[in-house]
């Protein structure tokens, strides 16, 4: 009896981390950028959702802890989401995934302009004053020079409205958050703010594990299947289709996100 | 000064605070490249002072190539990516018109369709901490006197030499290699002087005096511009490029650049000696 207990000890001894390890609570930091991230959001915003629903599949547990971007990306040893760019400078990822992509827009207020704004470069941006968030600009001289005046904010609900009483003419911005702004602020004038796509601004949104994070390796493996698993099964759309709207996800998406997943697969190496 | 200034204050303050602590995440990179739809796109990854978004004319080696590129005539638009292997990717599955940074190496088939253009060659040499190591770490002249000891190695970099030589390899980028160092989990490194210094001086400066050169040792590595031939204007590009550099190196407009970046121990004019005459040993 005493070595039947004995050996049913060892048993749970031996298995019982196995056990735990699935129900690990893999913490994620992230800042309040709505719709995105936000702790104010059902599900914690679109990549919120996205990333529960792929945790759920892959059978794994995630968290969000909100915190000052800064914070972020000074803490070198955390799990970080949002745009790879601002935080490998200093930290090491063992794992990388895109889960998502945002692009920039350029927004108008229609009724300010007689006749219908395009642009495709630079040079069109010449003669207009654009509007953007503190702190984004960078190579300010060069823009200097080339003649193109900006305006900052610090928020993008005072962008939008400004745009909006014509202190600036434009606004450069990202889709869905300018988008989440204007419906905040005019409701019912959603359809006479304009949206100007930016070829080639696409950026990453991913969920980036630290390479200090235990099975760091093998946790990114598996929250790469589980994407696969919601893309395919339709969920993922779903949740893309709640913010951007039915049959609104913008073109070359999927392309898109392909290709980030590609550049950011460290696991081929 | 009243309450309700105060509280006015404290408001302005908050929203300050929390506004652009959030705005970086949410707010598009507003830089060259955006609303660029050049054709022409040269990428490279951090390495500072050489490229870096965090110096406002892109650095010392983007500097040199952005004034030979316009001085040539050619449309361009450089992009600073956070990894080496991103900037690989864009050459091989993007078609990039150029690169460059340290270590990219490709294949003998890879590098039939490139061409490799010299801009700055720069004194390398290994460092190390010395809390770490009781005597100095002096260059022997064979790598096997360090086999007890971890090389840092560049994500990227050949190190057959150090695993011969029964050097530990662990791999990173300078940040991370520099925090392995000084935690002691690595006990050298390679980089140029001056990316050193500016590393040190931004990120490590209460560390100053304890990262130290390994005594005899330094080398010359070329930072090469890499053109890709399979881009419809790569080799053109190229050669008028080259012809471009010559023309600044001549003029004094490369030296100019030099002068901004170069560390005062290392005279700029010292540049200009080591690019020419590591053309002529090449015959490039």
């Amino acid at each position: 009896m005493k070595g039947l207990y004995v050996a049913g000890m060892l048993f749970l001894y031996l298995y019982t981390p196995l056990a735990f390890s699935s129900t690990e609570i893999i913490k994620f930091g992230a800042n309040e950028s709505p719709p995105y991230w936000s702790s104010m959001l059902e599900k914690q915003g679109m990549c919120g959702e996205i990333m529960h629903a792929i945790s759920k599949v892959a059978n794994l547990k995630a968290e969000i802890e909100f915190t000052p971007l800064k914070r972020l990306i000074d803490d070198d040893n955390n799990n970080d989401l949002g745009n790879p760019e601002f935080y490998m400078k200093i930290q090491e990822f063992a794992s990388i995934v895109p889960i998502a992509i945002y692009r920039v827009n350029v927004v108008y207020y229609r009724p300010n302009h007689k006749e219908e704004i395009k642009i495709s470069s630079l040079d069109d941006l010449k003669g207009y004053k654009i509007g953007v968030i503190q702190g984004v600009l960078t190579e300010q001289a060069y823009f200097k020079n080339a003649g193109i005046t900006f305006e900052t904010s610090y928020t993008e609900d005072s962008l939008i409205k400004k745009v909006k009483r014509g202190r600036v003419d434009l606004v450069l911005s990202i889709d869905l958050v300018a988008q989440s702004s204007i419906k905040k602020l005019y409701p019912n004038e959603i359809g006479d703010f304009e949206f100007i796509d930016v070829a080639g601004s696409t950026s990453p949104i991913a969920l980036m594990i630290s390479e200090n994070h235990p099975n760091a390796k093998s946790i990114g493996k598996e929250f790469s299947a589980g994407l696969n698993e919601v893309i395919k099964s339709g969920a993922y759309k779903r949740i893309l289709e709640k913010y951007y709207g039915v049959g609104k996800i913008p073109n070359g998406w999927f392309d898109e996100l392909n290709k980030f997943q590609r550049l950011y697969d460290f696991h081929s190496e | 000064m009243k309450q309700s200034q105060c509280l006015k204050l404290f408001a302005v303050i908050v929203s300050i605070t929390v506004g652009s602590s959030h705005v970086w995440a949410t707010g598009p990179r507003v830089t060259q490249a955006l609303l660029s739809p050049s054709e022409n796109q040269i990428y490279t990854d951090d390495f500072p002072p050489f490229s870096s978004t965090d110096i406002s004319t892109g650095g010392f080696a983007a500097e040199i190539i952005n004034t030979a590129m316009k001085g040539a005539k050619l449309d361009f638009v450089q992009t600073t990516l956070p990894l080496q292997r991103m900037v690989k990717f864009y050459l091989k599955q993007e078609g990039a018109l150029a690169i460059y940074g340290r270590h990219l190496s490709f294949t003998k088939k890879e590098n039939k369709n490139l061409i490799y253009i010299p801009i700055v060659v720069n004194t390398e040499k290994y460092f190390y901490y010395s809390p770490a190591h009781k005597n100095e770490l002096t260059w022997t002249g064979n790598l096997k006197a360090f086999n007890s000891y971890t090389y840092g190695a560049q994500t990227g970099e050949n190190t057959d030499k150090y695993k011969k030589a029964g050097v530990r390899v662990q791999y990173g980028r300078t940040h991370s290699l520099l925090k392995k160092m000084i935690t002691k989990k690595v006990d050298f490194i390679s980089a140029p002087d001056i990316n050193m210094q500016w590393m040190i001086d931004k990120y490590f400066l209460t560390e100053k005096d304890n990262i130290k050169p390994v005594n005899g040792f330094s080398k010359l590595e070329a930072l090469s511009v890499i053109f890709n031939k399979r881009h419809k204007q790569g080799a053109l590009a190229a050669k008028a490029f080259k012809k471009e550099l010559a023309a600044m190196v001549k003029d004094g407009r490369y030296l100019a650049i030099v002068k901004k970046y170069a560390q005062a121990k290392d005279k700029p004019v010292n540049y200009v000696k080591r690019l020419a005459n590591y053309n002529k040993s090449s015959n490039r």
